[in-house]
């Protein structure tokens, strides 16, 4: 795709989202974080479709362009399951080769929970789908579940699963998706290559590293708008070097994870799995990382106005504080981090961190 | 106003440099020429080692070749550097020179200041320190009192610099002084000279660190004659030159891996044998280690673009500096260590090395603090 073409498509998604997506907007789809309309809105401009290959009806937008996508959305707290429905589920279906369903498709992160059944052209599944993003909203949800050395990926439809919902920080749904005895058509199964599970974790995680950036972003615009504006001891804000400070502190907290996830998004395609990881894994601990200290940060330079249902910074701060344990937290993605350089030994160590 | 990053990869030519320096570093510890340390890029002072390196075309290595640089990018360079820093090699005779003195030579040097200066600099042959600080003036480098006044056949220098690095086995430094009295505009009436450390009315006084290392030097210069060549650049232009100096200064790899040696020291002692929490803990310093390099390769991107990254570099020296004193923090409390200067123990002696040199990773080149008011006025909020 072309520098001009990628520009276009992130200036439409700008545009749009700055028209339609205000606070009071995002606010009053507080209840599962889906504001259908404007979603309708976002395929209209056939975004959805953007990273699927053109043989299938896309554009084969790469994945930096769409990583950046997805955190500008997020600064704009779109209510969506944008990460699921642009990215890993286009990625998913590439992937398997079959069709985008209609409708609002999105991506459970783990078909651990759920067993497959194959005898003969008999397909059937049971079990639980956990936390899955806007799964009462969704027409379609696609997960990739193991049996033995096999992965599938399954497209599954509202009508098979019996939902119980729940939801994150922020309000968006996080639904649980039982199914029993489901018997399955075979279309909706497909094989796909050995590892899909894991790569689905890791550009799963790649995503909500993007959009915690996003949002950071957001957090940090408000604040730097509120310090400028918001006057005590007559002087602004930003006037005083303690807020100074701490503001530059962010700013740097949030370089270090927008450069790191931008960088796994440049790598993610690369033939080095270990390399994959280092730098996916970076970027999702640094973004969690980011995440605490910059909402700590950003709340607290905004004084009690911030955490006040009226003042937008909570659609930004409660996405930061559930979206760095989705696709795991900074624990689960250091332990990786941690088994790699212990494997390589105090010799290799340089070695493992310089490999790209 | 804003503070961005872009991310940036190494190109694939860098893969062969790379390996070509590591085996250079590997023959080096084969041939037990130098033992690795922390903080060796203030510590390191060994002429010899820079001489080899000179001699493998590793230094002035974005210069020119007609003032015996070698054109390479400062993509090559940032990879010989992360190279020698995470061996914890002794490159501190040549450091200065090669990341500021010699880069601000070819910006504003004369023509016979770059010929006499530079291509004995990437022989590794000529070292610089540098004449910014005074006893009065630290942060608040504007307010220098260090003088030179006009005679007829050049200037005559009195003053006093501080924090000198090496100054007493160097050969020069890039000094800054009045040549006019303090006006309205504190930027002005700055200048920059090239200055001899061997000229005569010039005393040289160790300032030792808190571990008895002698590294620091107080340069005290009473009537001392420069000749009207030794000027840097234009009179009066002083502040800008070393504005930009500074941004050199801040950049580089150096700002992360002071003790990165630690790390390695701390995997060995570890073998196979860290437990779950320990292997966490490593994790993130693995990751964070990762997200620093990344920011520090994407300002040596923008500065071999030509862009001049002040404010992003001074944004990457804050959190880079703080991350190298987390680095030895959290290590000390994975594993059983009684730190100590030079104990046959590996970590013990690094982390000794660490401890004692950690107070200067937040001050030098510029104090965290002042870094993050520049990072607030670059974000448009003073």
């Amino acid at each position: 795709m072309s520098d001009e073409l990628s520009k276009l498509l992130l200036d439409s998604l700008e545009r749009l989202l700055d028209d339609h997506c205000t606070p009071e907007r995002v606010q009053s789809a507080e209840d599962g974080g889906f504001d259908a309309a404007l979603w309708q809105q976002i395929c209209e401009l056939e975004l959805q479709r953007a990273a699927l290959p053109e043989e299938q009806g896309g554009m084969a937008a790469d994945l930096p362009l769409m990583t950046e996508m997805v955190q500008l959305a997020a600064s704009y707290a779109l209510p969506a399951p944008v990460a699921e429905a642009m990215v890993l589920g286009p990625w998913l279906v590439g992937l398997a080769s079959c069709e985008l369903p209609d409708g609002l498709v999105t991506v459970a992160a783990s078909g651990e929970s759920l067993r497959l059944a194959i005898s003969g052209d008999q397909i059937t599944v049971d079990g639980t789908l956990n936390r899955v993003p806007a799964g009462r909203f969704a027409d379609r949800v696609l997960t990739v579940v193991k049996t033995g050395e096999q992965e599938y990926l399954l497209k599954l439809t509202a009508e098979q699963w019996q939902l119980e919902p729940a939801k994150n920080l922020a309000g968006e749904a996080r639904d649980q998706l039982k199914f029993s005895g489901l018997n399955l058509s075979a279309g909706d199964c497909s094989q796909v290559p050995a590892g899909t599970a894991e790569k689905l974790h890791q550009l799963g995680a790649l995503m909500r590293s993007a959009q915690l950036v996003g949002a950071l972003r957001r957090a940090q615009q408000l604040s730097h708008t509120y310090v400028t504006e918001r006057v005590q001891f007559g002087r602004a804000l930003a006037k005083f070097q303690a807020i100074q400070q701490q503001l530059a502190m962010l700013a740097a907290e949030l370089e270090a994870a927008s450069v790191m996830s931008g960088i796994a998004a440049m790598e993610f395609d690369q033939i080095d799995p270990q390399q994959v990881m280092i730098s996916i894994a970076s970027a999702k601990v640094q973004a969690g990382q980011a995440a605490g200290m910059g909402a700590r940060i950003v709340h607290q330079v905004h004084g009690a106005m911030g955490f006040t249902q009226e003042y937008p910074l909570h659609h930004a701060t409660r996405r930061l504080w559930s979206w760095r344990d989705e696709y795991g937290s900074e624990t689960h993605w250091a332990l990786r981090l941690g088994d790699g350089a212990i494997d390589a030994g105090g010799e290799r160590l340089w070695a493992m961190l310089t490999a790209s | 106003m804003s503070v961005r990053l872009a991310p940036a990869a190494l190109p694939e030519s860098t893969r062969v440099l790379r390996q070509q320096v590591r085996e250079f570093v590997a023959d080096e510890l084969a041939a037990k020429r130098f033992v690795p340390g922390c903080d060796k890029w203030l510590s390191g002072f060994d002429p010899a080692f820079s001489k080899r390196l000179g001699d493998n075309g590793w230094l002035g290595m974005t210069w020119p070749k007609k003032y015996g640089g070698h054109e390479r990018s400062a993509l090559d360079r940032y990879v010989v550097t992360e190279e020698l820093l995470s061996a914890g090699a002794p490159v501190a005779a040549h450091w200065i020179g090669d990341r500021q003195s010699g880069p601000s030579l070819l910006r504003y040097g004369s023509e016979a200041q770059k010929q006499q200066f530079l291509p004995a600099m990437a022989r590794g042959e000529h070292f610089f320190a540098i004449g910014m600080s005074e006893p009065g003036s630290g942060s608040d480098l504007a307010s220098v009192r260090t003088k030179a006044d006009r005679t007829d056949n050049g200037w005559l220098l009195n003053g006093r610099k501080i924090w000198c690095s090496g100054a007493h086995r160097v050969d020069y430094f890039i000094l800054l002084c009045r040549t006019q009295p303090p006006s309205d505009d504190r930027h002005a009436g700055l200048s920059q000279f090239v200055v001899n450390l061997k000229s005569p009315g010039i005393t040289i006084r160790p300032i030792k660190l808190q571990s008895g290392e002698h590294h620091f030097n107080e340069v005290i210069m009473d009537n001392v004659e420069l000749s009207e060549e030794t000027l840097l650049g234009n009179e009066g232009d002083g502040w800008m030159q070393v504005t930009s100096e500074l941004a050199y200064e801040r950049s580089g790899p150096e700002r992360f891996l002071s003790t990165f040696p630690a790390l390695v020291a701390l995997l060995k002692k570890l073998g196979d044998d860290a437990d779950r929490g320990q292997r966490v803990a490593i994790g993130r310093m693995v990751a964070q280690l990762r997200s620093m390099r990344s920011m520090s390769i994407s300002i040596a991107s923008a500065l071999d673009r030509g862009e001049a990254p002040n404010v992003e570099a001074a944004l990457v020296k804050d959190i880079g500096t703080r991350f190298e004193g987390d680095l030895v923090e959290q290590i000390r409390l994975l594993v059983e260590t009684q730190p100590e200067y030079g104990a046959d123990n590996e970590l013990d002696r690094l982390l000794a090395e660490s401890f004692l040199h950690m107070p200067g990773f937040t001050l030098r080149g510029g104090t965290n603090e002042i870094l993050r008011g520049m990072v607030a006025r670059g974000l448009g909020l003073r």
